[in-house]
């Protein structure tokens, strides 16, 4: 497989699995970006599965990026509580939040936990077998395992709480007609 | 109460949107920084020769004579500074530096250099320990540099970096002192000439509780890393008294390469299988205990089914990895080091186990069959057509590995590995063999194929002398 058809092939299950995981339209571009540079940069030849090597390079690209920003969310957090940014030129996430507004699901996907998101992501989004997705995050077998089924169990809790909220919105709505 | 099934999560999670993006412009971007990186990359395909580390002695009489370095910087204060060196604990492992330049009344000092092989990978990189004084101790306790870029003053070449920030953090031991160990992908190896490096910060943002504002300023460090004695590439440990590791796992630990940033110790599988005759995959658990702190590491690549099947390993070498890093660790040397395996993945097969069946209908037929490792294997046999479906129970430490194998009438059949499937649906799980045109018959038994089980009673611990 050619570059161009390479990026042409997976380019949308990569970047929105970066979108997802780190929740931000500009990080998502770079870490997309960075992901194919390393895979056209790479020896590709002896790659059986390349949709999951792609994504583990993916995977590792976020989990880098995030383990970066949390260290220095400590700084921003300092800044922040002064009511005086950081650095001023850096927005806050306000694209993909705009996006997120429109996209229910999405929004009950980000409150999962990095660890488990990215299990779900990779399972359920990009078609990755369990065993390509332990191979994708480096874990176990029985930890992704694990954390697809943790994420599916409070994805189901998340969707039943959020109908369960809109549907007594509706009730109220109802009564006062 | 609504509810959500599994598949209408699955295809939820495909509509999930995509924030549209210029794909077009993301592509000629990424055309563009391969071809700048295939043009100014050199990278350092063979493993750099290791080597003893030298004894404490040896190393400070080198950190003390590598202090005469090359130190300038355009219109700001270079010097040595004797005293930060005293304040800040030194790095064992690397050449000492210890130079400054001072801009506006902010301090920038480089410490120390390490080079070493980069984490899992083959490639080497430079870490710079740097330090951050507010000279007029202004109350400042935010600091980032715009950007910082290290250049081979040979070949004006710029090293890229391995972060994309370079904001420094307070020191544990002394919170006036702000520091960053900063990584940059590097060629250099062991047997490399003196090299010259020039190291540019620009544009300092910085915050008090009151005021947040830029110095737009340049600080410049140059300075030398001598070949050779002065960059640790780290050193080799055999490990003895492999005997029980050998019996239970059919393989041998190579010595273990501990450099600044990890720990790696290559494996060889000498034997196809353990003494016990069963095949080891891997240990899902690999970690490495440092005095008393435990370093989780990873086992790489671990071998596929594919491979398995094709009775083959991975295609590259086996290797345990332990990041140093990712867990504050810099020289491991004088310390107690010991690996600690935990929960084997284990291949079981019993060739000449076959469960006899009742010739299938459409109605699922259950078996189990108690298998000589204790497992119990069950089955759900169905013809659909002229295809008989067989369906194995799994769990989370009991996985299929080859699919079961049909025999009908003396007559051995292959599933269609097309058609199997596999599903995870919490602690059980399922996987179906679909056998494509199987006639009628009067005898038709089932073998389990190879599966594969976790297997405690070979966890080991190994010490590696120190």
């Amino acid at each position: 497989m050619d570059d161009n058809t390479l990026f042409k092939t997976y380019k949308e299950d990569v970047f929105r699995y970066c979108l997802h995981m780190l929740r931000n339209q500009t990080d998502a571009e770079d870490i997309c970006q960075e992901v194919f540079v390393k895979a056209m940069m790479a020896d590709r030849s002896k790659v059986e599965y390349i949709k999951a090597w792609l994504m583990r390079i993916a995977a590792n690209e976020c989990h880098s990026l995030m383990r970066r920003r949390t260290n220095g969310n400590q700084k921003e957090k300092k800044a922040f509580s002064i009511n005086l940014p950081l650095r001023p030129s850096q927005s806050v996430e306000t694209e993909y939040e705009k996006a997120e507004m429109a996209d229910e699901f999405g929004q009950l996907l980000s409150r999962l936990k990095p660890k488990v998101r990215e299990a779900m992501l990779l399972y359920y989004m990009a078609d990755l077998s369990t065993a390509e997705t332990a191979e994708a995050l480096d874990v176990p077998l029985g930890t992704a395992k694990s954390r697809i089924n943790r994420g599916l169990k409070m994805l189901k809790k998340l969707y039943e709480k959020s109908s369960d909220s809109k549907e007594k919105g509706s009730d109220h709505h109802v009564s006062n007609y | 109460m609504s509810r959500i099934t599994e598949q209408q999560v699955k295809q939820r999670m495909h509509d999930l949107s995509d924030g549209s993006p210029d794909y077009d412009e993301m592509w000629s971007r990424i055309q563009l920084e391969v071809k700048r990186r295939r043009s100014g990359w050199s990278e350092q395909p063979n493993v750099p020769a290791t080597k003893r580390g030298m004894s404490r002695a040896r190393r400070w009489a080198i950190a003390a004579s590598a202090a005469a370095v090359l130190a300038t910087a355009g219109g700001a204060a270079v010097y040595f500074n004797p005293l930060m060196q005293q304040e800040i604990a030194p790095t064992e492992m690397g050449q000492q530096i210890g130079i400054a330049t001072e801009v506006e009344g902010v301090e920038v000092t480089l410490d120390s250099v390490v080079v070493g092989r980069k984490p899992s990978e083959q490639d080497n990189q430079i870490a710079l320990h740097l330090s951050l004084t507010d000279v007029q101790n202004r109350g400042f306790n935010t600091f980032e540099f715009e950007s910082m870029t290290l250049t081979d003053l040979d070949t004006g070449e710029s090293l890229p970096m391995q972060s994309d920030r370079s904001l420094f953090q307070p020191d544990e031991a002394n919170p006036s002192i702000q520091t960053l160990i900063q990584y940059f992908a590097s060629n250099l190896s062991a047997d490399s000439q003196n090299k010259k490096y020039r190291l540019t910060l620009n544009n300092l943002t910085y915050s008090t509780t009151q005021i947040v504002d830029t110095i737009q300023k340049e600080w410049t460090l140059d300075f030398t890393i001598k070949n050779g004695e002065t960059v640790t590439f780290g050193y080799d440990l055999p490990i003895e008294n492999q005997t029980a590791f050998e019996q239970r796992t059919g393989m041998k630990l190579e010595p273990a390469e501990i450099g600044p940033f990890e720990l790696r110790i290559p494996l060889t599988r000498t034997q196809q299988t353990a003494s016990d005759g069963f095949k080891l995959l891997y240990y899902e658990d690999v970690s490495l205990r440092v005095d008393d702190k435990e370093v989780k590491g990873r086992w790489n690549p671990w071998p596929t089914t594919a491979n398995l099947l094709a009775n083959v390993g991975p295609d590259s070498p086996e290797a345990l990895y332990f990041n140093f890093v990712d867990y504050g660790l810099e020289d491991v040397r004088d310390r107690s080091l010991t690996l600690q395996l935990r929960n084997a993945a284990v291949v079981h097969e019993y060739p000449d186990l076959w469960t006899k069946v009742s010739p299938p209908t459409d109605q699922a037929q259950r078996l189990q069959q108690p298998m000589p490792d204790q497992y119990v294997m069950d089955y759900k046999v169905t013809r659909e057509g002229k295809d008989i479906h067989v369906q194995t129970l799994t769990k989370n430490k009991f996985t299929m590995v080859s699919g079961t194998k049909l025999k009908v009438d003396g007559k051995l059949y292959e599933s269609d590995p097309h058609q199997a499937s596999n599903k995870y649906v919490g602690d059980f799980g399922y996987q179906i063999d679909v056998f494509p045109n199987v006639p009628e018959g009067s005898e038709f038994s089932i073998n389990a194929g190879t599966y594969r089980v976790q297997d405690a009673s070979r966890d080991v611990d190994i010490p590696i002398p120190n």
